[in-house]
């Protein structure tokens, strides 16, 4: 891409904003250049004015979406943006989820809140080529029922005989009424489900706590430290290498990462 | 090619640098001596340790505008076709450069500082006495290296003064004057070994040392007295961390310190590096830890300044120094 060197970012309009829950927004922004990429990988955002923030991509294909939850300077400035606001990016960045998977899996994917973002991107890819993964079972948690995103997809999708997901849901907390899904930590709910570990992958996107639980009970059932893959979401400016905030001890997140094999990650200085 | 010339022969050949580039040169300020631009040669001051500024602002800006931005449009901000040429940059500021330039064209480039980088004449300027926290010799280089710059000057006696071209284009600036004997080379080599160094560092072994005491309570004790102010991080020569700021319609890319608490801090509120404790040894081991298993180099060049111009005298020689005394499993 031209513009890398200097930082320049492509300009970019939002064309379409959805609400996936009361602080978690979907923005597709449609590039002036064609900008192709792989799930996993990561963009950054320019909101003129406020600045610029590394987000994963939550699709696989066509313009970029990503799911922003309000937290911040910089994501407050996202969730005032409306349709046909003027915005930059910068990217793709970083290796993607599909590096790690050779041949024919079977793919678990568990993820925590916000991080669903990657891990749709992911399942895009997956159901745009059903044919060349074996099960795929999707595990998504959250603090609320209200804090489960893309949820009207996720129905669709296990109403979608052909789709062949099993898609699991759980909250942390028993809510008041009407949910008839699970209840419980995301780790709880893995193993519950008793995940296979012959020929599977799992791929952990969520709080830092929640992977780190996940990837015990992982390790329990008997999964090796190549057969979790997660993504690591250090702070980042520049996206290359060079601003110097997203290292965990040599390793820089933005090149080497964002993901990695839960055996990478348990090399890493404790810097996290 | 090596010439011998007197004081004013030697500011006649600094003033002809000056019809092709903008000159920065060492200037007494009232803060104290500077690197900053010089328009009379008179004005250039001889007699120092090292400014209290570094060379890597001229090519790494404290406050680079970017780009200009409007409601619907970017545009880039056309930098300045003028080159620099330094004069009295020491050996260790020079360096750090060099040292620099690997992580600025680690596989994507940056555009902002290569251009400024590749077109710039280096005039170094030999030492000839070691500031108290100098420490360059631990670095397998010495106060007299030339190999980081272009032209290289020594002082070898009041008035006079060896030049010595070095790169191409270094040597295409070196014209005219009395041609150096091997009694000149050999007064520079006693002058070199003169110089009295009172801080030496095993460096290797300080690398080794880094691998084992990462979760050692010493960085504790070690950071104790250190403010988070970020001063030695900014007059560093090397020191390359930096974040982006947009205002009024430009985005500006700006000295950022790995010393300030928010540096790291996510988002969601956490923070990996939540205590000076944690921020002071990641200073420690990037210099001496990280960057050698990157780029095959030390990040730290030994020019002193961090421990000098510290408000809390926090002596990064003494604590990357002392972890080879930590005896603990």
């Amino acid at each position: 891409m031209k513009n890398r060197e200097d930082y320049i970012p492509i300009p970019a309009k939002v064309v379409a904003l959805r609400d996936e829950t009361l602080d978690v927004l979907t923005l597709q922004i449609k590039p002036d250049e064609k900008v192709t990429f792989r799930p996993g990988q990561f963009f950054l955002l320019s909101v003129f004015n406020a600045g610029e923030s590394a987000f994963a991509f939550s699709n696989d294909s066509g313009d970029i979406e990503c799911s922003v939850k309000c937290c911040g300077l910089n994501t407050q400035a996202i969730h005032r943006l409306a349709i046909g606001d003027f915005v930059g990016v910068r990217g793709p960045y970083g290796n993607s989820f599909l590096d790690f998977i050779k041949g024919k899996k079977d793919i678990y994917l568990v993820a925590g809140g916000i991080g669903t973002a990657p891990i749709r991107s992911l399942l895009q890819h997956i159901l745009a080529n059903r044919n060349k993964f074996g099960k795929v079972t999707l595990l998504m948690g959250a603090r609320t029922p209200a804090d489960l995103p893309y949820m009207d997809e996720l129905m669709a999708l296990r109403k979608n005989k052909k789709a062949k997901v099993d898609v699991i849901l759980t909250v942390d907390t028993q809510p008041e009424e009407g949910w008839k899904e699970n209840v419980g930590f995301v780790p709880v709910i893995l193993d519950k489900i008793k995940p296979k570990t012959k020929n599977s992958l799992v791929f952990v996107c969520g709080p830092p706590i929640m992977i780190k639980f996940c990837a015990d009970t992982l390790s329990k059932k008997g999964f090796k430290g190549d057969q979790i893959i997660s993504t690591l979401e250090n702070r980042m400016q520049c996206g290359i290498g060079k601003c110097g905030r997203c290292n965990i001890g040599p390793v820089y997140v933005c090149k080497c990462g964002p993901v990695f094999t839960y055996d990478d990650i348990k090399k890493m200085p404790k810097d996290m | 090619m090596k010439i011998i010339v007197d004081k004013k022969g030697l500011l006649k050949f600094i003033d002809s640098i000056r019809k092709k580039y903008r000159l920065i040169a060492p200037v007494q300020k009232d803060e104290g001596l500077f690197f900053d631009a010089v328009s009379n040669t008179s004005k250039i001051v001889f007699d120092y340790i090292n400014p209290k500024n570094t060379a890597k602002e001229f090519f790494f800006p404290i406050k680079d505008p970017i780009l200009r931005y409007d409601s619907d449009s970017i545009e880039e901000v056309k930098k300045s076709k003028e080159n620099i040429a330094i004069f009295g940059i020491r050996p260790c500021d020079a360096r750090a450069l060099s040292v620099m330039d690997k992580v600025f064209n680690w596989d994507t480039k940056d555009g902002l500082y290569d251009n400024r980088r590749k077109n710039a004449l280096l005039i170094g300027f030999g030492c000839n006495k070691a500031g108290d926290h100098c420490f360059c010799t631990s670095f397998g280089y010495g106060p007299h290296e030339s190999k980081d710059v272009d032209v290289m000057v020594y002082q070898l006696g009041k008035d006079e003064f060896m030049v010595l071209g070095v790169s191409k284009r270094g040597v295409g600036c070196v014209v005219s004057g009395k041609k150096a004997s091997p009694v000149h080379e050999s007064r520079r080599k006693e002058l070199e070994k003169g110089i009295v160094f009172k801080k030496k560092m095993d460096v290797d072994k300080v690398y080794k040392k880094l691998d084992t005491v990462f979760d050692s309570d010493y960085w504790t004790g070690a950071s104790f007295h250190c403010i988070g102010c970020g001063t030695c991080t900014f007059l560093c020569p090397s020191c390359h961390c930096f974040c982006m700021s947009d205002e009024r319609n430009i985005r500006y890319r700006i000295w950022d310190s790995c010393q300030f608490a928010c540096f790291t801090k996510h988002t969601s509120g956490h923070n990996p590096r939540p205590t000076q404790r944690e921020r002071y040894r990641q200073r420690v081991y990037h210099k001496f830890s990280y960057y050698k298993k990157n780029f095959g180099e030390h990040l730290c060049v030994g020019c002193g300044r961090c421990t000098l111009h510290c408000p809390m005298k926090v002596d990064i020689f003494s604590i990357a120094n002392g972890t080879l005394d930590i005896n603990e499993k």
